[in-house]
């Protein structure tokens, strides 16, 4: 683990990076090298506002592309600052319905070769969850698409393990649920159930990057689909559990074009639009759905680096960009915006100072909500297009969460 | 008659239907203008055709649609054991049924079946057009959607349990397909024997006093 403090000096619009005590470096890296890790694009701000970062010490994983992939986007989302107060979120069991995961990806691994994955399997070979799709009951949860492995990656790839990227978790307990084909494409009826399997296991937070678009949704079909929804949703609530939806890749207005389920009206549901980047880059990404009674913030979701599994058909498909290592590469969407969230969810759980308190999930989402960074246009869409209006600060969340 | 007779009896009365639609409503065949099924949303499209359709439908030719079913000893009471197998179904989607469903004064739907390599093979692809208030002539397309051409999913209300309902819905030719994890909530499928097949078995299903919703079960996708 690396730490490091830093200083932002503000003067005649330009913003300068001072490294003023770098501390606690375990690889002998020198304060100049350390200066990399804070990208001159997270401090510009093209809406004239300003961030008084200075004074704030950072805790940084010694992941070994963190630097040259990750670092911007979790600085933007003040990620260092949270990491201060927590980056284990192994106490808090977090359900992923996708496309599967690759468990054999050496990121899932800590050194002493504990995993961020939920076996469920009791004994015998480990097995990671369960499938949707196939007709099998006890198939593994398989990664044919990639997408789940990416997500998975941006929630809890192992932090400080000295390779690849950090989760928003270092450490995590990650349920899965497969409801997607090999295609990226899944029945709502597998969406119900996984949903509901990880739920009922014991997910706190409930990651769906994935939905149902019903375009120009009437009333009565919207009144069904909530009722459909309604026992997975009555269990959220219950179990004080929280769904993170993404709101989708339409660039529509889901106050009008509803998907399911970001567009369920349940206090158990949070809906993510995708940003650009965070802070110094607010816009939000143009395919972004949005939704000014709909989708709750946005988080980054544009060309976000992360785990893909191992075996060589993904290799192929980043033979574009050569300068990318084999098992991770780049994706751009609210389903990557939506993981970064649960992911804060994750560690705001984990970090509630007295966990006899009977916390529910609303309270959680208030504070998620309370703490989003907010800029009066700033997302370039008339009410930023959100309820919030802003967009997701891991770093206040988490420290919010601390006093509770 | 069962399902997989009552299907190739709808084929056969489909090609004479679609003999007689094409000449009624050329716009709608024409197979130069390419459905992307891959695609979430489809390119707005205007249609001048402001005249209630009403149903129709195309079978291609030499097509006969039967239904494969896959067994499962070791299927638990989740699995729905006549999910299709993917290795008998075709490797591209094939276009199998399509037609046009009137809802309403301003809104239409265009509709096609396609046999796909999905888990439930039948996938319905539904283009919405709504009239204008201030044009009532010009039906601008507002959206696709795409679902399971031959089940819903049906929320059920408390205490009815999958024979139950089976034994209630049997006289309409639908069965339980799968009992999902949900309380309540189950796969219903019937006879797909024209394009909006789908449609009627809904109305009658919402008919039905121990039914309280029926949704398409909708064919989504990661974000």
């Amino acid at each position: 683990m690396l730490k490091v403090r830093i200083q932002i000096v503000v003067g005649q619009g330009l913003l300068a990076l001072v490294c003023v005590g770098c501390f606690g470096s375990s690889d002998g890296r020198s304060a100049a090298e350390l200066q990399g890790f804070l990208p001159e694009k997270s401090t510009i701000t093209p809406n004239g506002v300003d961030y008084d970062l200075s004074g704030v010490t950072s805790t940084i994983p010694d992941d070994s592309s963190y630097n040259s992939h990750q670092s911007s986007v979790m600085y933007a989302v003040r990620a260092h600052k949270a990491w201060e107060r927590q980056t284990d979120c192994s106490s808090t069991r977090i359900g992923i319905v996708d496309s599967g995961i690759d468990a054999t990806h050496p990121d899932f691994f800590h050194p002493d070769t504990s995993s961020n994955l939920r076996d469920v399997s009791g004994s015998g070979t480990p097995k990671y969850g369960k499938d949707f799709v196939s007709s099998s009951s006890t198939a593994h949860p398989i990664d044919e698409n990639s997408h789940g492995t990416h997500v998975a990656g941006i929630i809890g790839a192992a932090g400080d393990n000295a390779q690849g990227i950090s989760g928003i978790c270092w450490k995590a307990d990650m349920l899965i649920a497969k409801v997607t084909d090999e295609k990226g494409s899944a029945f709502l009826s597998d969406v119900v159930d996984g949903m509901d399997y990880v739920l009922t296991t014991g997910a706190r937070v409930v990651n769906a990057s994935l939905g149902s678009y019903v375009p120009s949704t009437t009333e009565s079909e919207h009144a069904s689909f909530e009722d459909v929804f309604s026992s997975v949703t009555s269990k959220a609530e219950s179990q004080g559990a929280i769904i993170v939806a993404a709101a989708g890749n339409s660039g529509a207005d889901t106050d009008v074009n509803r998907t399911y389920p970001a567009s369920l009206e349940s206090s158990s549901i949070l809906s993510v639009a995708a940003n650009l980047e965070g802070v110094g880059s607010q816009l939000l990404f143009s395919s972004s759905n949005y939704g000014g009674g709909t989708v709750h913030l946005s988080a980054p979701g544009y060309g976000i680096y992360s785990t893909i599994p191992t075996v060589d058909y993904y290799y192929d498909e980043q033979a574009s960009n050569p300068a990318s290592p084999k098992n991770y590469g780049s994706k751009t969407g609210t389903s990557m915006a939506a993981p970064m969230v649960s992911g804060t969810l994750a560690l705001m759980w984990s970090n509630i100072k007295d966990r006899s308190q009977s916390i529910t999930g609303s309270n959680l989402v208030s504070l998620l909500l309370n703490n989003v960074e907010t800029h009066p246009g700033a997302l370039g869409v008339p009410g930023n297009g959100l309820i919030t209006g802003g967009f997701l600060d891991v770093g206040a969340a988490v420290e919010a969460a601390k006093e509770y | 008659m069962n399902a997989k007779q009552m299907i190739f009896v709808g084929g056969a009365v489909g090609m004479i239907l679609a003999f007689i639609g094409e000449g009624l409503f050329p716009k709608f065949f024409d197979r130069n203008e390419p459905f992307d099924f891959s695609s979430e949303s489809s390119t707005p499209r205007q249609s001048s055709d402001s005249k209630p359709l009403e149903g129709s439908l195309v079978v291609e030719e030499g097509n006969q649609l039967t239904i494969e079913t896959q067994d499962d000893a070791n299927a638990e009471e989740l699995v729905d054991s006549k999910a299709s197998s993917k290795t008998l179904s075709p490797a591209e989607p094939k276009l199998i049924l399509s037609g046009k469903w009137k809802e309403s004064e301003t809104r239409n739907y265009y509709q096609e079946v396609y046999d796909t390599s999905a888990k439930y093979r039948y996938i319905m692809k539904q283009e919405i057009f709504e009239t204008s208030s201030l044009d009532s002539s010009v039906s601008n397309s507002v959206g696709v959607r795409k679902f399971v051409a031959d089940h819903l999913v049906v929320k059920v209300k408390e205490g009815w349990d999958a024979e139950r309902v089976d034994a209630n819905i049997a006289e309409f030719g639908y069965e339980v397909r799968k009992k999902m994890k949900s309380e309540g909530l189950y796969l219903i499928s019937f006879p797909l024997m024209t394009h909006d097949s789908w449609n009627k078995a809904a109305e009658t299903l919402r008919g039905l006093d121990f039914v309280n919703s029926v949704v398409p079960d909708i064919y989504g996708k990661a974000f």
